[in-house]
Parts: structure tokens; C-alpha cells; sequence
């Protein structure tokens, strides 16, 4: 058997990208980028979350003499619009980070970061795609709606100009997010410990 | 080069809105921390830890005149990840005490409304990334001065 060729012999199957051993195991800055990669999304959680807050603010008083609660509509608008393209662009580096990393398997706190990326590349593809559709039908700073009689051609290129960078961060975000969650998926199954074999009567 | 060139950005971008916001008077003296951190917002973070990442990444294969624009890149992100960590910091601390969302336009005392807990939720966050960013950068100096050694 030892005059076989080697060049006969089944290649060996490839690394999993994600470590199923401890996470010492990994090299010492590819995990410290992990943890950069979470700060960051976390960040832009945060901020996201601000913005929201205080777009509500600002819907909210924007109607101080009516019992109307604001226009959420143009709440999520708003927040898309300032902090959409900025958070995808975030999320995008926090992926490149855990993936890109120099080590050679992903510890488990990337795959922690992997799942906050997945779970806050799906909210901001959502809200962006959201504000560029809201932006396009409706828009506060324009009358009438896109394609409508009313509205002007610059009026249409003022809102076209304001929907399709959100449109774009909205696929980024999206994109970046099944990314993660297709990285996820490589995951090693558990490993089978086989138990004692059952009493036969 | 494109780490140095990020670098140099995220420090100039702070440094610009702070320097335009000087004249602005705002209560508490908070409008240098408060220019530095608004002029386009997040951006400069971003640059900082692609800057960072560019530096750790590519470590491997630099040849010696990359590795002196690495070494100045670096030097680069510890003064700018220094300067944010403080602008995010102090701005979070002026929110807290007694800043601009201390009153509404009327003058009346807001107090903690859920605006204000997420703004300085986020200032405090954003300023944490950033001093991680300034300790890994310095450690990274560091570590290649130990190694050429």
C-alpha cells in the first residue's frame, strides 16, 4: 500500500470557516478585530436608534395643536434619510472585519457579530427601503406624487436624488446581511457522542 | 497609502468642524467637542477602523517603504481615535449636564426624555469604539517595535 500515488488520494475537505474550538485557538488580533466589528454595530444600532428618536421628536412637534399622534410615515423617512447610508456602511465594515480577519477561523465572538449583522443589516435594509419608496411616493418637501401632474420635473430630481442612495444602502445593508447569515451556516454540527446501547429483554 | 490617506481624513474632519463651530457660542463651552463630533457625524469613525483594519489585515508582505507609511498611518490613527474618543466623551458629558438639550426653545428644562438617553447612549458608544480603536492602534505600534527588536 505504500506505492500508492499520491495524486490518487481524495483531497481533504476543507476547513470550516468558524472554529468550533475554543476561541484561544484563534490569532490574537483576528479576535480583537471581532471585537471592533461588534462596537461598531452596536454603534450603529445606537445611532440608529437616536435618530429615530429623534426624528419622533421633531414629527412630534411639529403638530402642537392637534391631538394627532406624529406621522410615522415621515418618522421613518426621516431617520432613513440621515442615518441609512452611514449604518449600512457600517455594517459592511463590521463583516469585512470578522471575515477578512488575519486569523485563520472566525472565534465565537464573531459569530456573535455575524448574527448582530445579520439582525441589523435586515432592520436597516428595511427602514432604508422604506424611507426610498416613502421619499419617491410621498415626500414633505414636494407636493403631489411622483409622476403625478402636479409635480414638476425638478421636483422629480430632487426626490430621485434623495431615493436612490438609500435604495443602494438598502441593497448594501441587505446583501451584507444574507452574507452573514450564509457564513452562519457553516457552522460544524454538533458532534454525535454515541450513548450505551439499550438493554435488549 | 490608503490607510495613511483615511487616517489623515478622520483626523481633519473633527479638526475642521471644530475649528468651524469655535465662534458659535453654546452653553457650557461645549462647541468644540460638539463641532468635532457633528461635522458628518459618523464618517471619521468609519475611517478610523477601516484605517485600523487596513493596518492589521495587511501587515503581511509590506515592503520597507510601506512599512514606514504603515508605521506613520498609524501614529496617525492613535491622534485621531484620541481626538474622537474625547470629542464623543465630553459630548456625551455635556448632554448629560446641563448642554444644549438641557432647554427647548422656549427654555424650558427638558430633562431625561427618551431623545436624550438615546443621543448620549449613542455619543457614549461611539466614544468607547473609539478609545478601543486608539488601544488596539497603540498596541499594534507596539507590537512592531518589539519585533524589529
Amino acid at each position: 500500500m505504500s506505492d500508492l500515488d499520491p495524486g490518487a488520494l481524495p483531497p481533504a475537505p476543507p476547513e470550516p470557516l468558524i472554529a468550533d474550538a475554543p476561541a484561544s485557538a484563534a490569532a490574537p488580533w483576528q479576535e480583537r478585530l471581532e471585537v471592533v466589528a461588534l462596537l461598531l454595530l452596536l454603534s450603529a444600532a445606537a445611532t440608529l436608534v437616536a435618530r429615530f428618536a429623534n426624528a419622533y421628536d421633531l414629527a412630534s412637534s411639529a403638530r402642537p395643536f392637534t391631538n394627532q399622534s406624529a406621522d410615522l410615515v415621515s418618522v421613518v423617512r426621516m431617520a432613513g434619510q440621515q442615518s441609512g447610508p452611514i449604518a449600512a456602511g457600517s455594517i459592511l465594515l463590521a463583516f469585512l472585519l470578522v471575515t477578512l480577519g488575519p486569523g485563520d477561523r472566525i472565534s465565537q465572538r464573531g459569530v456573535v457579530a455575524l448574527r448582530a449583522a445579520t439582525v441589523v443589516g435586515l432592520a436597516v435594509a428595511g427602514v432604508c427601503a422604506f424611507a426610498a419608496i416613502a421619499t419617491l411616493i410621498d415626500s414633505a418637501d414636494a407636493g403631489g406624487v411622483l409622476g403625478d401632474a402636479s409635480s414638476s420635473p425638478r421636483d422629480a430630481l430632487n426626490r430621485v436624488s434623495m431615493a436612490v442612495p438609500l435604495l443602494v444602502a438598502a441593497a448594501i445593508a441587505g446583501y451584507v446581511a444574507w452574507c452573514a447569515f450564509a457564513t452562519l451556516g457553516e457552522v460544524p454540527p454538533e458532534p454525535v457522542i454515541p450513548g450505551p446501547e439499550p438493554a435488549v429483554s | 497609502m490608503l490607510a495613511l490617506l483615511l487616517a489623515f481624513g478622520a483626523l481633519a474632519i473633527p479638526v475642521a468642524g471644530a475649528a468651524l463651530t469655535s465662534a458659535v457660542s453654546m452653553p457650557g463651552g461645549s462647541q468644540l467637542a460638539l463641532g468635532a463630533v457633528s461635522s458628518y457625524d459618523f464618517l471619521p469613525v468609519l475611517m478610523l477602523v477601516g484605517a485600523l483594519g487596513i493596518l492589521v489585515i495587511g501587515a503581511d508582505g509590506r515592503s520597507d517603504a510601506a512599512s514606514a507609511r504603515a508605521s506613520s498611518a498609524g501614529v496617525v490613527v492613535v491622534l485621531a481615535s484620541g481626538l474622537l474618543a474625547l470629542a464623543y466623551l465630553v459630548s456625551a458629558y455635556q448632554l448629560r449636564a446641563g448642554g444644549p438639550f438641557d432647554g427647548d426653545a422656549s427654555g424650558e428644562v427638558v430633562g431625561w426624555s427618551f431623545t436624550r438617553v438615546t443621543a448620549v447612549g449613542s455619543l457614549l458608544v461611539t466614544g468607547v469604539l473609539c478609545a478601543t480603536v486608539l488601544a488596539l492602534a497603540a498596541r499594534w505600534i507596539g507590537e512592531r517595535k518589539a519585533g524589529r527588536s
